[in-house]
Parts: structure tokens; sequence; C-alpha cells
């Protein structure tokens, strides 16, 4: 009898060292433990022996049963690790392969500046406003204090529409139309695009300026420096030093036009600033009080400074950009490093 | 303006050195460009006609200095005969001063001498002869433009009037002109002598023969002489200053100074001097009413009234002194000066603007709105650069060959000077441009593009259109170059699904229709109309084979322009109900005629279903060898769902079954 329930767990042991897999093992469990397993077997043969013989064999068999069942966890577990083993080689990949998906544009240099631009000044509370591009007489000289005839008309080269409408020539009668349609305080920014009859090295027809324009009760032109310098030092994120000279624009009185010490040399000269130490940036000055007077506000009550800005040179700037021809040709080796 | 220092040393004795009178000028708004190191390149702004002289800057300087200025050296010449010619003003609302003087005998061996070349040279000018040299000098030295004319080829006296339309005059450039009605000029009895103003007559005019000389030197209206150099293209010296007023007391003094030059260096004698002029004509001294708290109010800071006073007398006003303001008179030759504020600016400038204080306004804006109900512009471009799109920024201006191409069908924006042919009208479209940009990227070893824009088509219909627009276009594969997929070209509905979101951007898609349509500039069998609650959003296609070819493309172009402004609008969001019980998914496979579009199906199943379908979709689409002639296979998942209970099994099969039963009979529908 012992040596029966012996020979039987040696065999199953054995049986057990060998396997390889979960389903050669659990072939095993069956052999031996299942309904018809051996063990179960010897069990039921326990009516055949006598009632002194039962307790001791009972206990054999049990003993050898557990011992199996034991084994048989153990080995079950080791082949399970080595199953996830072998599952997890056959799953990795080269993660040094690309991603499979989509590239990421870009924003065009020109409309980050102009986004740049537009978060300061709004952060100072100028709201955004637009205007056509195909403008009238009126709204883009007239109105702006540049009547007909006026030496000031050949300072922009105009296009003309056949039908006597012109483009408009800079983003400043977006200043009349806002100013006709509301009253001070006002605070608006008008980004936009620009057209002027010239093609050259460093003009293009079409070009993107950014008029801004403040008119209140005790506007002054400490104001116009005041907010003017805080616009250059946020955009161009360091102290710039800025000189306003007086000039000319119809539309304003006082005017000055405004130079910034050249980021990339800081003043000491270089190519970029043609060795002045000096770049031009923007136009401004006092609004003219007959631009006032044009949209019925009242001149002697309220006065206001405007600005213009070239979004294009701003963005060439602050992008390093050479040459104002690369914001035209599209080239998406040249969109797609901003 | 140009001109050596050499020059305007004699006028103003130099107070510090060339470069720091450069900068010093360019603070005063006279912005003084690179040149050589002793020469003034000023570039005056086109209200201060008054510098356009060695004089008028030198005026300036006298004035930021504080510092002596030579006065103008005429000495009065005894007149050694009686002739002269008589000068009648017949225009004097265009011309309303005429000085003439009558030179006799003059030595036309005589050379210009050298100081006079030099100075001429330095200015952009080269020497021609005496009087024609005499006559540039003294414009460029006090800002008066004179014209010598041979004597002995003018006949009888000299009107000053409009032309008539049948008057003709041969120029200086030996240039024939036909007058028009609004031009000024000079003439004798035989008819034009002179365009007024702007350039001499070839008859009348001097010689290297040329013994008696009549001297012009006049004042005339701006606004004319404009229109006159403009209307014939013929800018000269002369009519750039008359354009931007000349000091009407001017003619006066510099006639006697080109006198004295003329005798000087030629020799000859004085002869009859003539003065026309209409006074009521001329304009009138100003008084302007500077107030004292007005300076301050429009620039921040108060400079002492004793600045104020020194700084406007140094320019040549005249200044009254009352309680609460000055009284100032400008200078003759100062008609930029007519309001307040023009005064202020000469403070202003004078002082320094760095002297301007710097500080920021401390009001705040109220005035703005955020509409909730529309989505801004930036949340589109942002969508589209995640998917791989680059912003491109195209002209506004195109062919009219290649509008044509693209939109036949629409009245253009012609330019009346246009840059080139290629930009002669404004695009009706955004298309175009991209196309092109699409080129000239595949030109450039790129294989795979996608670009959007965002700005105005523009047309005509009965007032000019300009529509905000936003359109993109992608060529090339459906991926970037994949090592794990094969590539494929893009397609129709890559695009779609980009529209499809754009469309669902911070909105629904519910009432977003694509519907098969026709455009000129798109594949017939691939075009979309675009509608957004029945009203008319955009197209979208693939770019017509011609039009493709015509570009010399291998690969196709997908397009896709929207109405920005449309597609911006949206509502705020407010909350739906959320059902608690579950959903149930049916599939029916439906055998159809092809040509009956999926959305069709889809809309009548809506139709017809009743309350409890919420959702229906094509999830398969098959076309091919194994189906019967003519037809198609579509698969349609149906949702069916309640938000106040479980649907029963029974009331689904009812549903779904009348909806088989509708299908069959609305078009021929077959299950498979």
């Amino acid at each position: 009898m012992e040596e029966q329930v012996a020979n039987i767990a040696q065999q199953a042991n054995e049986a057990v060292a060998q396997s390889e897999d979960l389903k050669q093992l659990d072939a095993i469990r069956i052999k031996y433990l299942g309904k018809k397993g051996e063990l179960t077997v010897l069990l039921k043969q326990l009516g055949n022996l006598t009632p002194e013989q039962r307790p001791q064999f009972g206990q054999l068999v049990n003993q050898a049963k557990q011992n199996l069942q034991a084994q048989l966890n153990v080995k079950k577990s080791a082949l399970e690790q080595l199953e996830l083993e072998a599952g997890l080689q056959a799953e990795t990949i080269d993660v040094t392969l690309p991603g499979r998906g989509e590239q990421t544009g870009k924003l065009h240099p020109v409309s980050r500046a102009a986004n740049r631009a537009k978060a300061i000044f709004q952060h100072l509370g100028f709201i955004v406003s637009e205007g056509p591009e195909i403008e009238d007489e009126y709204h883009n000289f007239e109105a702006l204090n540049i009547p007909k005839h006026h030496p000031a008309r050949a300072m922009q080269d105009t296009f003309y529409l056949t039908d006597g409408q012109v483009l408009r020539t800079h983003t400043s009668p977006v200043q009349i139309r806002y100013m006709n349609s509301h009253t001070p305080p006002i605070r608006v920014i008008a980004p936009g695009r620009v057209y002027r009859c010239d093609s050259d090295l460093t003009h293009t027809p079409m070009f993107h300026q950014i008029e801004g324009f403040m008119v209140d009760e005790n506007i002054e032109f400490a104001h116009l420096k005041g907010v003017l310098q805080f616009f250059v030092s946020q955009f161009f994120e360091i102290d710039v030093n800025m000189r306003f000279r007086p000039s000319y624009f119809p539309f304003t009185e006082p005017s000055a036009e405004v130079d910034i010490e050249c980021v990339r040399c800081h003043g000491k000269g270089c190519r970029i600033c043609s060795g002045t130490g000096w770049l031009e940036v923007l136009g401004c000055g006092m609004v003219h009080p007959n631009v006032l007077e044009n949209c019925k506000i009242d001149s002697e009550k309220y006065t206001g400074f405007a600005f213009g800005m070239g979004i294009d040179r701003l963005a060439m700037l602050r992008y390093q950009i050479p040459d104002l021809r690369l914001n035209f040709d599209n080239d998406v080796r040249f969109l797609r490093q901003f | 303006m140009k001109f050596s220092a050499a020059w305007l040393e004699t006028w103003v004795k130099p107070v510090a050195s060339t470069d720091e009178i450069k900068d010093k000028l360019t603070a005063l708004g006279l912005e003084v460009e690179p040149s050589e190191a002793n020469i003034f390149d000023i570039a005056v702004p086109p209200n201060r006609g008054d510098c356009l002289s060695v004089w008028g800057i030198a005026r300036e300087l006298a004035c930021a200095y504080q510092t002596a200025i030579q006065e103008v050296q005429v000495s009065n010449l005894n007149a050694t005969s009686e002739k002269s010619i008589e000068v009648k003003l017949s225009a004097p609302t265009h011309c309303s001063r005429y000085c003439g003087q009558l030179i006799l005998g003059i030595d036309p061996s005589k050379q210009t001498p050298k100081w006079m070349r030099e100075r001429l040279e330095s200015a952009g000018l080269s020497a021609i002869s005496v009087p024609v040299d005499v006559t540039n000098y003294v414009m460029l030295e006090l800002g008066q433009p004179l014209h010598a004319f041979d004597a002995d080829r003018l006949s009888g006296n000299i009107e000053v009037r409009l032309a008539t339309s049948k008057e003709k005059i041969q120029l200086l450039d030996e240039t024939e002109l036909e007058l028009n009605p609004d031009d000024l000029i000079i003439t004798d009895q035989s008819g034009p002598i002179a365009l007024g103003g702007v350039m001499g007559g070839l008859e009348s005019s001097v010689t290297e023969n040329t013994r008696n000389v009549f001297l012009e030197a006049a004042h005339f209206d701006p606004v004319l002489i404009r229109a006159t150099a403009k209307r014939y293209h013929r800018q000269t010296d002369a009519s750039y200053r008359f354009e931007r007023f000349v000091d009407p007391e001017l003619c006066k003094i510099a006639i006697k100074r080109a006198a004295n030059l003329l005798i000087e260096i030629s020799g000859g004698q004085v002869a009859g001097a003539t003065l026309a002029e209409e006074l009521a004509a001329i304009p009138k001294d100003k008084k302007i009413k500077l107030r004292h708290n007005k300076i301050e109010n429009l620039l921040g800071f108060k400079p002492s009234a004793k600045e104020i006073e020194q700084h406007l007398s140094g320019l040549g006003m005249q200044l009254e002194t009352k309680a609460d303001a000055w009284y100032v008179t400008p200078p003759s030759y100062r008609s930029d000066l007519n309001i307040e504020a023009d005064l202020i600016e000469e403070v202003a400038r004078l002082v320094g603007y760095q002297a301007i204080p710097t500080r920021l306004p401390d009001s705040i804006n109220v005035d703005f709105k955020i509409p909730e109900d529309q989505t801004p512009i930036d949340d589109y471009k942002n969508f589209l650069i995640d998917r791989g799109y680059f912003e491109a920024i195209t002209y506004s201006f195109i062919s009219t060959e290649l509008a044509q191409q693209f939109m036949p069908n629409v009245q253009l924006c012609k330019l009346q000077n246009p840059i080139s042919d290629e930009m002669n009208v404004m695009r009706p479209s955004l298309w175009p441009g991209l196309v092109q940009a699409v080129t000239y990227n595949l030109r450039r070893q790129q294989s795979r593009i996608k670009l959007f824009e965002q700005g105005l088509s523009f047309s005509q219909a009965g007032s000019t259109l300009q529509q905000k627009q936003l359109a993109g276009a992608w060529a090339g594969t459906r991926l970037v170059e994949q090592w794990g997929e094969k590539a494929q070209t893009v397609d129709f509905f890559d695009l779609k699904a980009e529209i499809e979101g754009l469309c669902g951007l911070n909105a629904t898609t519910l009432g977003i229709e694509f519907k098969a349509a026709k455009h000129p500039a798109l594949h017939p069998g691939q075009t979309a109309e675009i509608l957004k609650n029945g009203e008319h959003l955009g197209f979208i296609g693939c770019l017509h084979p011609q039009l493709q070819k015509s570009f010399d493309l291998t690969e196709q172009v997908m397009l896709f322009e929207l109405d920005l402004n449309l597609l911006q609008k949206t509502t705020v969001p407010s909350f739906e109900f959320i059902s608690k019980f579950p959903a149930i998914r049916r599939d029916l496979a439906v055998l159809i005629d092809k040509h009956i579009p999926a959305q069709q199906l889809l809309d009548y199943l809506s139709e017809q279903a009743g309350e409890f379908l919420q959702h229906q979709f094509v999830f398969d689409h098959y076309q091919g060898d194994k189906l019967p002639e003519g037809k198609k296979s579509v698969a349609l998942g149906l949702v069916l769902q309640t938000n106040e209970r479980t649907l029963e099994e029974v009331e689904v099969n009812e549903v779904i079954n009348s909806l088989v039963e509708k299908l069959k009979h609305k078009f021929n529908a077959e299950l498979r």
C-alpha cells in the first residue's frame, strides 16, 4: 500500500518537474488529482481495508495529495512567470522609431508678432477693431487731414481701383471708422493688411500694420511716450532705449517718429541698423484736432494720441528674419521655423 | 535737400561738430540721412517747404543754438536803363506775385566760378551756364525757384494766365505738351513761354550766346503746381518747392540776389525791374492764440513762459502776451503753422521730445465686449496648426487670368495702377494664392503640404464685398511619411474630417450639411457645398484636374474655403439631459442604388424613426464586384434610447421593422 502511494507520488513529481507548460501541468493534475486521478482512486479503495488500517492509509494518501498539489502550485507559478516573460519579450518594440501621426503646423511669424503686440495692448485695456481693406478716399485721406493735391499723399503711393476706391495705405482709417461710431473714452488697436505701390528690396506692395489710438480727456504726449515705452520693452523683453524725433504726419500734431536702440548691436552700429545704432519702428503723435472734429469729437474737450507700426518689421526684428520678402514666399522650410 | 557743410557755415558759424549738428537737426524734426562726412542730406518733411534751402536750415540751427545768422547778401542795383518788360497777372489766385528783372549785356563767355560750381555739385546739380546756374544757386540758397529767359527771344509783354486746351508748349526737355485749362502758363506775345512754376519753354531758354536775360521770381499756388506737375509727370526742383509753399515775400529778395550774382559773374547792366502783385490774393499774417494751459494739457509738461517765448521768437514769430495766452504771428515762410497744436509742436521740438516725461494713463477701459456666441478666429487657427497646417500669407492681388480661372462668374475688383500684370485684380478667393504657394513648395522638394490662410476675398455685387475667409490646401499623402503605414494620397474624406472638426469647434455639427455641388475650380465629382443651418458656409473639394495641369502639378490638391463670419457663429452652451437608461444599438445593412447619397438615408431615418432614435450613422460602405450592377451596400448603425425607462426588445423591434419597411418602400432597399 505505502509502496503504491510512494510510487505514484514519485511518478507525479517527475512528471511535474518535466512539464513544460501550463497545459501539460493541468493534465498532470487531472491525471493524479482529478475525479479519476490515481491518488483519488486510491482513496476510494479505503473500503477494502480494515478499520485499523484506514486512518493510517487515508492520512498517507492525503499527505501525498497535498504534497503534489503544493508542487503543482509551485510549478504553476514558475511556468506562469516564464510565460509572462516570454510574452513581454515578444511584445518589446523599438521605442526610438517615430510616432505614427501628424506633424504640428505653425502660425505665420507675422501673425505671431501681431498676436504678441495685441496681447500687450489688450492687457493695457485696448480693444481690437478691424476695418475694410478696400477704402474710399475719404476714410484713407481726407478724414485724416490729407486733402487732395497735398504733397503728403506722395508719402504713400496708393493703389487705385477702377471705381475710384483705394486699397488702404495705412490702418489709420480704422481710427475714423471707430471714432465715428463711438464716443470717448476710446482705447483701440487695429491690426491689418495695408497696401502701397512699392516693390523693391525692402518694400512689398502688401504688408501689415497695427494702429493704436487713445482719445479721452487729458490725454498727453507724455502718455503716448509711456504707452509706447511700455510696449517696446514688453515686446522685446529688454529695457530698450527709445528716442522720439519730431516728424510730420498730416493726422497728428505734434508728430514724432520713434527709433529704438538696435536690438542686435545695442546701439553700437551694425548691418541691421545701417551703422546708426537706431531702428525706426513707428510713427505717432497727438491726434490732429481736425481729425477729431471730422469725427464730431470736441477737440477742446478731448485729446488723443495715435501710433502706427509695421508688424512685418517687428517680426523681422524679433525673429531675426533677414528679408521682408521671405514673409510672402510661404516656403514651409521658412514657416516651420516659427 | 543736400548741400555741403562748408556752404552751411557761410550762414551759421558752427558751434558744434558736423556730427553734432546733424544729430541736432534730426532732433528738430529734420532727419539727416547717412552721407559723406561733410555733406548734409536732409529729409525735409512735406510741411516744411521753408527748409528746402540752406538759408532755411541755417535759420533752424540759429534758433536751436541761439546763435547769429548771416543776412541775405543783396545790394541795391541802380538801373542804367528804363527798358523793362511788363507783366500782367490774369490768374491772381494762382500767381499772386511776379518779380521780373531785366539784365542787359552780360558776357556769355564767362564761366560759373568754382565756388558756385562746387556748391551746386554738393547739392547734386551740375553747372550748365551762368544764368541757369545762378537761378539754381539762388533756389538752393534761399529756397525761391527762379527762371532765366533769353530776353531777346521774348516778344512783347508777359501775361501769367491759365492755358486754353488748344495751346501747346515745347519744354526745356524738348518734349511738347498739349496744355490743359487748369495749367498756369507764362506767356508773351507769341504764346506760352513757360509752364509756370514747373519748367521753362525751349524757345525762350538761355543759350551759350545769350546776352540779355530776363529773370523771373514768382509766388505760385501750391495746389495748382502739384496738380500740373502730376498731370505731366514733371517733378522738378522748382515744382517740388512750390507745391510745398514758398514764402510770398521771398521772391522780392531772391530776384535781387540773383541779379547781384549774375552781374558779379558775367557783368552786364541792370535794366527795369517789374513787380506785379495782387495783394488781396497773398496769404495774410495769421494770429494764432496759444493758451498757457493747453501746452501742458497736450504735452504733459510745462516749460517756463520765458523758455516758450524764447523759442517762439527765435523761430521768427511775433508775440503778443496777454493774461491767459500769447497771440502768435508766425513768419511769412511758415505756412505749416495754423493752429494752436502747430505752435505747441514747435515748443516741444525745440525743448526736445526727450524732455517730455513718460507716464502711463490711468483710466480703466470698460467699453468692450466678449461675445460668447462667437468663436475666436485664433481657435480655428490653432486647430489647423494642431492638424499640421502651416499658416500662409499670400498677396491679396492676383492676375485677372487666374481669378477668372478659379471664379469665372464673379465680378472682379480691378486695380487702375497695379504693380504688375500678375497682380492686377483683388482676389475673389484665397485658393489661387494657396495653390501657388503649394506649387512653390512642391517644386522645392516638399512632398506633402498643408497650408491655411485667413484673409479677405473681394468681389463686386452692387457694392464692393470684402468677405472674411478661412481657406486651406492639402497636397500629398494622408499622413507624414511613416515606417509603419503604407503611404496613401490624401482624399476628400481626410479633408472633410478636418472641416467637420472646424465646424464642431465650440459649436455643434447638427445643422452642418455637405451637399454634392459644382464649382468651376473643383473636380465636378468631388465637390461639396457646405451649409450651416441652410446658409452657404463654403466649398470643399479637389482642385479641378485641368487647373492642376495648368499649374504643372503632379499631385492633386484638396481645397476648402469657409465664410469665417458664419463659421464663427455659435450658441452659448446649455445643459441637455443625460439619460439614466441604457441605449440600444441596432445595425442594418441595406442594398440600394449607387446614386442615392448616404445622407439621404440618414435624414429619412431621422424623420421617420420617431422619438427613440437618438443617433444614426454609416459605419460601412461597399461598392464592388460582389454586388449586383448599379447597387451599393450601406451599413447603418442606429442608437435608440429614452430618458424615461429602458426600452424593451419588443418596442425596439417594432421600430426597426417599421423602418426597414419604409426604407424598402422609399428607396427600394433590400436588407442584407
